[in-house]
């Protein structure tokens, strides 16, 4: 297990994520009403970078923006079928650092 | 120790990712499906009056409530990844997306909605003369297709004839859709005379896909219904018009390139139209060609006009959920040879490079897909 400090709480803007490289794998690190989640930001239908993706601050779903597929952050859920699933993981906030843990 | 200076825990490198493959950018990708959509200010330019002064905008006439409904965005869907207007933007956008070079869609999608026909010729002879003049002039790497009025063949021949010496042009642009005759009846064949005397390809892509102003398609109610599967049956019906009319008997070397029709489909018809026609065959000496060639049958079987006849644009490649599937279905559709790679761009429905370098796909096949096919397969050459 590897933790990635991403920055401090105070970095991050609702809804506008803060894209990092973590050893080969590119994620997105979102604030969405004062909670942190993270996800992977190739989106698995074609690739596009979710990070580029309109964000639904009050719904957590960030839009694709080359095909529009609707994921839930949260759960990395697809809004329209639950079974398509996006890869997230785990935030946590250590003295007001934002931290992935992969 | 705080958080920030532990040593147990590494500092993330913040990036802004390329989501284009980088593998893509060594192929010298040739994109077969990308639209162009001039200002439609610098298109008045070229008309004459009254046009000029009468038609102040884009007579657009299709319906954007079915894609404002399924994708939660106002309008068509049709500038989603932004709008190339203009040389320099084509040649931006296609370096961002890895492409070498482009073939230009006449981007005013539904131009054969417009029913008046002397409005229709006045938007196709500008935009026209426009790419002639002012677009394929900045760079070798940009190549069109001439937009004509195809449901006037005479009139659409006669445009072909007047900017087809340009050697920027490659092609020539059609659509299918619900309320669109398949082009493939004889009463097109002034099309396909200037086509083949210029050699120029005939692309046949997805256009008026509010299908639902066709009687057949009036019950449908969705997007998918009216882009996905409609589209794919109008698609269809052009192929077999084509075929079963001995359009390929008389124009041996027409080069048809099918876009946004769908693909998967291709094994179908072939295996079910071979079978009809064998059982079937009496009524082929009955059409205007076989007439007129005091022809009873067609020269081949349908299926083996597929290869010599048409090819297809990729774009929306739809992955089966099971990547067995997916390499099947490529196998059994000749895709690696049958394919160009288009990216659609900047529609909703745009599709880079990446699926290319799925492992299903040979390296062989890889360089077919996205050069080699397109250069074999346009009569003009794309290098030039």
């Amino acid at each position: 297990m590897t933790d990635y400090i991403i920055g401090r709480t105070g970095d991050f803007t609702e809804g506008e994520p803060i894209t990092i490289e973590a050893g080969r794998r590119t994620i997105a690190v979102y604030r969405l009403e004062n909670e942190f989640y993270a996800i992977a930001n190739a989106c698995p239908h074609k690739g596009a970078s979710l990070c580029e993706g309109k964000v639904l601050i009050k719904e957590k779903i960030v839009r694709c923006p080359w095909h529009h597929w609707n994921w839930e952050i949260p759960q990395g859920k697809l809004e329209a079928d639950g079974r398509q699933k996006l890869r997230t993981f785990n935030v946590v906030v250590e003295d007001d650092s934002v931290i992935v843990r992969i | 120790m705080n958080v920030m200076t532990d040593p147990r825990r590494e500092h993330a490198k913040r990036i802004k990712p390329d989501p284009i493959d980088p593998r893509g950018r060594a192929y010298k990708v040739v994109d077969t499906d990308f639209h162009f959509v001039p200002k439609w200010d610098d298109l008045r330019r070229y008309m004459p009056e009254p046009f000029k002064t009468e038609l102040t905008r884009y007579p657009l006439v299709g319906s954007d409530y079915m894609p404002k409904y399924a994708t939660g965005l106002e309008g068509t869907g049709q500038e989603v990844q932004g709008i190339a207007s203009n040389a320099e933007d084509v040649i931006r956008v296609i370096d961002e997306i890895a492409v070498e070079t482009v073939i230009l869609t006449p981007g005013f999608q539904r131009p054969q909605s417009i029913y008046n026909p002397a409005m229709l010729s006045v938007v196709c002879s500008a935009f026209n003369d426009y790419v002639r003049h002012e677009v394929l002039p900045a760079s070798k790497r940009i190549k069109a297709e001439i937009m004509i009025n195809h449901r006037d063949p005479a009139t659409g021949a006669a445009e072909i004839r007047r900017v087809g010496e340009d050697p920027g042009f490659v092609g020539v642009y059609t659509e299918f859709g619900a309320n669109y005759e398949p082009i493939g009846s004889a009463r097109h064949d002034p099309i396909y005379d200037a086509a083949t005397e210029y050699k120029l390809a005939v692309t046949s892509h997805i256009g008026v896909f509010w299908q639902q102003f066709s009687p057949t398609h009036q019950g449908t109610r969705t997007w998918t219904e009216l882009v996905g599967i409609s589209a794919v049956c109008t698609s269809m019906a052009v192929v077999g018009s084509m075929i079963m009319q001995g359009l390929f008997d008389k124009y041996p070397d027409l080069r048809v390139i099918m876009k946004e029709g769908g693909f998967w489909w291709v094994p179908d018809f072939m295996a079910r139209a071979d079978d009809y026609y064998l059982s079937h065959p009496g009524d082929i000496q009955l059409v205007e060609r076989k007439l007129e060639a005091a022809e009873r049958f067609l020269r081949k079987l349908p299926s083996e006009y597929m290869d010599s006849n048409f090819r297809f644009s990729s774009q929306p490649v739809c992955m089966p959920s099971d990547p067995n599937h997916f390499k099947m279905l490529m196998e059994i559709c000749n895709g690696e040879n049958w394919l160009l790679y288009s990216s659609d761009w900047p529609h909703a429905t745009f599709d880079p490079i990446n699926w290319v370098f799925n492992p299903a796909i040979s390296e062989q096949g890889r360089k077919k897909i996205l050069r080699e096919n397109a250069l074999a397969w346009f009569p003009r050459s794309l290098e030039g």
